[in-house]
Order: C-alpha cells, then sequence, then structure tokens
C-alpha cells in the first residue's frame, strides 16, 4: 500500500494554496536565516478565518475538513466549527496533538502537526505505529505570542529530525481569529489522549468528528486562553466510531469527561489556570479534559456516552461582561 | 465581455452564486449554506464569514427600466431578464429577480448594509440568514426576504473599540436586522441586540405571506 506522508499532505497544502495568495488570506509568510520557513497566521499578522481553517486542516496533515457552523445554546446561536476526521489516529494522535515539547527562549514550547509523525516525538506520536520518514518538506504548528525564530526552528529540527530549511512553521497567537479556530479545533484531538490515558487501544477507533463553540476572540492573551479552553470543556462534542468490546467503552465512561471535575465543574477555564500558576505543568490531567464523548460501537452496535454540557459557562465565555443592548 | 447566467430554465445555481459572491469579497471571504432549525422546520441559510469586510465597498446601483444593475469594483450584477447595453465591467452576472440568487446576493447586500449602517471599523463578519421559501410572485419573495431578514438573521462583528459604551451606541443606528451581536476584541465582551422570532418566521411564512 503506497505510504500517505501528513507531512507531504500539509506541505503541498502550504505550497499550493497558501504561498500563491498569502497577503490575500492575511498571511505573512518569513524566510528564517537557518532556511525554515514561518507562516505567520495571526502574531502579527491579521489571519482570520480562512486562514484558521488552513491552520487546522494542514495540522491534521490534510485528513482532517474544517467547517465553520452555528451552533445553539440556550439563548443564542453562536459561530461554531465542525472537524471530521478521514483517519482519526493519525491525523490526531500522529499528527494535530499539541504535545511535543522543544527548548525555546529559556522555556518549553509546545510543537504541534505533522512534524511530530516523523520520528514520534512525544508520548502520543509514538502510540501509534504510525511514521512519516524522511518526508521532503515537514510541517509544525505553534500556539506563541513571538513569532518564531532560528532558536525554534533549530529545536523543533532536532527534536523531530528534519533539517530547518525542510520545515515550515505555522504559529498564531490565542487571542486572534486564527488562534481562536485552531484551538476550537482540538475536539477530536483532546478526545483520543483522553482515552489513550485510560488504555483505549487507538487500534479500535475507526472514525471522529466533533463540534465546539467559537465563543470568543479577544485580543488578551490570557482571556482568549481561558475563553478558548471554556469552550472545549464546557463546549465541545465528539461523536468516535469504534470498533471493540463493549466493555471496553463502558470501564472508562465515568473518568473521561471534564464534568467528572464534580468541584470545579462550571468554574471558567481562566480561574482554574490561575489557580494552577498559569502553567499547564501544574494543571492536573483530569482537567485537560473534553465536554462530551459519544462513542458508536460498529461491532456490537451500541451507544455510549459521556459528559455534558455547560450552557451557562459557554454564555459566559460569550458574552463575557457584555449584555443586551436594547433598540427601541 | 464575460456572461455569467445564474438560475436558468428554473434551476438553481447555489454553488455558482456562492463563487460569484467569493469575487465580490476580492476573494476574502469563507461562504457556505447550512440549516437552522427553525421551531421544527429546518430552513436553509447562507452564512457570509468575511476576513476584511472594511475592504468591500458596497455597489454603485441604478435602475433601467425594470432592470437592476449593481456596479461592482470587479463586474456588474444584473437582476433582469437579458444584459443591458453599455455595461463596462468585463464580467456580469444576471440573474431574474425573483430566482434563488437573486435572494440569495439580496442576502449578501444587506448583510454588508449592517456594517454601513454600524459606523465602525469592522474586522471580521459573520452573517447567517435564513432563506425563504422561493416564489414566482416577485413581491411575495420580498416580502419573505423580509421577514427572513427581521426575524432569522444573525450577525456576529468582531471589532476593536476601547469604549464599550461607544458599541452599544452604535449598535442601536442598526435596527432590524435580526440579531446583532458585536464582539469587542479590546474589552472582551460581547453585546447583543435584537434577537431571532423562529416561531414568528415560520408561522407567519406558513401563512403564505
Amino acid at each position: 500500500m503506497t505510504h500517505y506522508s501528513v507531512n507531504e499532505a500539509a506541505a503541498t497544502i502550504i505550497e499550493s494554496e497558501i504561498l500563491p495568495r498569502a497577503n490575500q488570506l492575511n498571511i505573512e509568510v518569513h524566510a528564517l536565516k537557518n532556511g525554515a520557513t514561518v507562516l505567520d497566521m495571526g502574531i502579527r499578522s491579521k489571519g482570520g478565518f480562512r486562514a484558521g481553517k488552513y491552520f487546522a486542516e494542514i495540522g491534521m496533515g490534510g485528513l482532517g475538513i474544517l467547517r465553520y457552523k452555528m451552533m445553539k445554546l440556550d439563548r443564542y446561536w453562536v459561530p461554531g466549527l465542525q472537524v471530521i476526521a478521514d483517519d482519526p489516529v493519525i491525523c490526531e494522535m500522529s499528527a494535530y496533538v499539541a504535545a511535543t515539547r522543544v527548548r525555546w527562549l529559556g522555556d518549553l514550547q509546545v510543537v504541534s502537526g505533522p512534524v511530530r509523525a516523523i520520528l514520534g516525538s512525544d508520548e502520543f506520536a509514538r502510540a501509534v505505529t504510525y511514521r512519516d520518514p524522511n518526508p521532503r518538506k515537514a510541517v509544525a504548528g505553534v500556539q506563541c505570542i513571538v513569532l518564531p525564530d532560528e532558536e525554534l526552528a533549530g529545536s523543533i529540527s532536532q527534536t523531530c529530525g528534519v533539517r530547518a530549511e525542510n520545515l515550515y512553521i505555522m504559529a498564531a497567537r490565542t487571542g486572534c481569529m486564527t488562534g481562536a479556530v485552531q484551538v476550537c479545533a482540538r475536539n477530536v484531538e483532546q478526545s483520543l489522549p483522553t482515552v489513550y490515558d485510560r488504555g483505549f487501544s487507538m487500534e479500535y477507533i475507526l472514525e471522529g468528528n466533533a463540534t465546539t463553540p467559537l465563543c470568543c476572540i479577544v485580543d488578551d492573551e490570557k482571556i482568549a486562553y481561558g475563553r478558548v479552553n471554556d469552550c472545549l470543556i464546557y463546549g465541545q462534542e465528539a461523536n468516535l466510531t469504534v470498533d471493540c468490546e463493549d466493555a471496553e467503552i463502558s470501564r472508562m465512561l465515568e473518568y473521561i469527561p471534564f464534568s467528572k471535575n464534580e468541584d470545579v465543574y462550571g468554574t471558567p477555564f481562566a480561574e482554574l489556570f490561575e489557580r494552577c500558576g498559569n502553567n499547564w505543568a501544574h494543571v492536573p490531567r483530569d482537567w485537560d479534559a473534553p465536554c462530551r464523548i459519544n462513542f458508536f460501537n460498529r461491532r456490537t452496535g451500541s451507544i455510549f456516552s459521556t459528559g455534558r454540557l455547560h450552557m451557562k459557562a459557554l454564555e459566559k465565555a460569550f458574552l463575557g461582561n457584555g449584555g443586551e443592548v436594547a433598540w427601541k | 465581455m464575460e456572461v455569467n447566467r445564474l438560475d436558468q430554465s428554473g434551476k438553481t445555481s447555489w454553488r455558482a452564486t456562492l463563487d460569484m459572491i467569493y469575487l465580490l469579497c476580492n476573494e476574502q471571504a469563507d461562504l457556505s449554506y447550512d440549516y437552522r432549525d427553525v421551531n421544527g422546520w429546518k430552513l436553509p441559510c447562507v452564512d457570509f464569514r468575511l476576513d476584511d469586510p472594511a475592504e468591500i465597498v458596497l455597489p454603485r446601483c441604478r435602475t433601467e427600466d425594470v432592470d437592476m444593475i449593481d456596479k461592482w469594483q470587479t463586474c456588474e450584477v444584473v437582476l433582469g431578464d437579458e444584459v443591458p447595453e453599455g455595461l463596462c465591467r468585463e464580467t456580469v452576472f444576471l440573474m431574474q429577480a425573483n430566482s434563488a440568487a437573486a435572494s440569495i446576493y439580496r442576502a449578501f447586500k444587506m448583510s454588508l448594509s449592517v456594517l454601513c449602517e454600524l459606523s465602525l471599523p469592522a474586522e471580521f463578519l459573520w452573517s447567517s440568514v435564513l432563506l425563504p421559501p422561493l416564489c414566482s410572485d416577485l413581491g411575495i419573495l420580498l416580502m419573505r426576504e423580509k421577514l427572513c431578514w427581521e426575524w432569522g438573521s444573525i450577525h456576529t462583528i468582531w471589532l476593536h473599540n476601547e469604549l464599550d459604551e461607544s458599541v452599544k451606541a452604535a449598535m442601536k443606528h442598526v435596527y432590524g436586522c435580526g440579531e446583532l451581536r458585536i464582539q469587542n476584541m479590546t474589552t472582551a465582551n460581547t453585546w447583543v441586540a435584537g434577537h431571532v422570532e423562529e416561531a414568528l418566521l415560520i408561522d407567519t411564512i406558513k401563512r403564505n405571506v
């Protein structure tokens, strides 16, 4: 069977659809001294709906589709998105999951994207057998507030096993349209590592799709970070088609969703993050949990569901301290 | 001159209409059809997501006999049966006024008009407009469009403004466009004016208004 290269597919989208019209997409392209190419999709550049869609679909190695869709909360229809993953395990675990950590600016920077699949550069990439060795070009995604430089490109290059001159780095802040979209698109992405942590074999997973409300885009990075995570932990709903014994699913249901954290369920993520010193290293693993997952077991025909949406928390993320304005 | 005829022989050019609007947006948009569940009825809607709405200039409009001609930056749109003489753009889109293409096109122009009436520079726009059931009687179709606009359209605008009070004041100038929400990216607050009236909308349309 022909090898499908997530990096080749991602690079092809960049080269055929972004580079020829980057300006029109509100994306800036920077060539670094070590040969790497940075796509600024929302740091100094404006980005937008289309840049956000590209960030996610490229990040998924061409195996995922993102489409925008209005979603109904209790009182409001809000912007939202849907992700459909062809081969969710490769698409997410090997590519889109943000899990590889590299040195940058005296700290650790999390990296997502197909570049992780070359060596299997973190535990989630190594959880699957798929590897993408020796691609012509490789693609990384980073969520950061500083434009990637030679140091970051060098670190990714070294950790992931790709020459810097063959590397594309997509970058966006959280506090912009592109950033909000690419984070809210981490719905199937968030679900797979969670079930993997519970010992669920990735070989059971056949298909995945999910929706997330896109409640809020704000400049303030800290507020934006809280709100996009609210969208995931209180608004994301994933459908996973699997093939296994029912017991494999039922044994883990109560441990999966964010709602299992009854003591904090409903608290804005920004507040929870504050309690952890605004440092992911101190965030309990149970707090990085999907809102709701529905399992459709092809083998038995059984359907399971765990978790629930929190409309009030989502409405708060949508409105902030705003509210209704009387027209007349 | 290249003439693109939409909705010919009673057939709807859904895809071609979106292609046309994409061109009118200088290709800086993400456009799609969707549906919304309106009081138990799944009605189609069109969604316009614009990355640079402030750069789109509403067309100059003129009427010749029964035809309406909109002159855009890149093309002309004619609502009528034939292409009139004297058009100056190389690309022309022609559609009948009571067609689906025309209905979608008018929804697009109305969405842009919200930005004009708001008079605040918008960074992004997402308009979702319910599409009315078609009717060969243009008067009925236009009335249904008006209902869909006033009771079934939702507009989310993202902008930067230091003062929420200025945003709220500006919103009061935009009346009757369904539900208008402005997300102020500077203050992290969202303001909402109006609301959709889905039950009323479907009941009124069912009475064949």
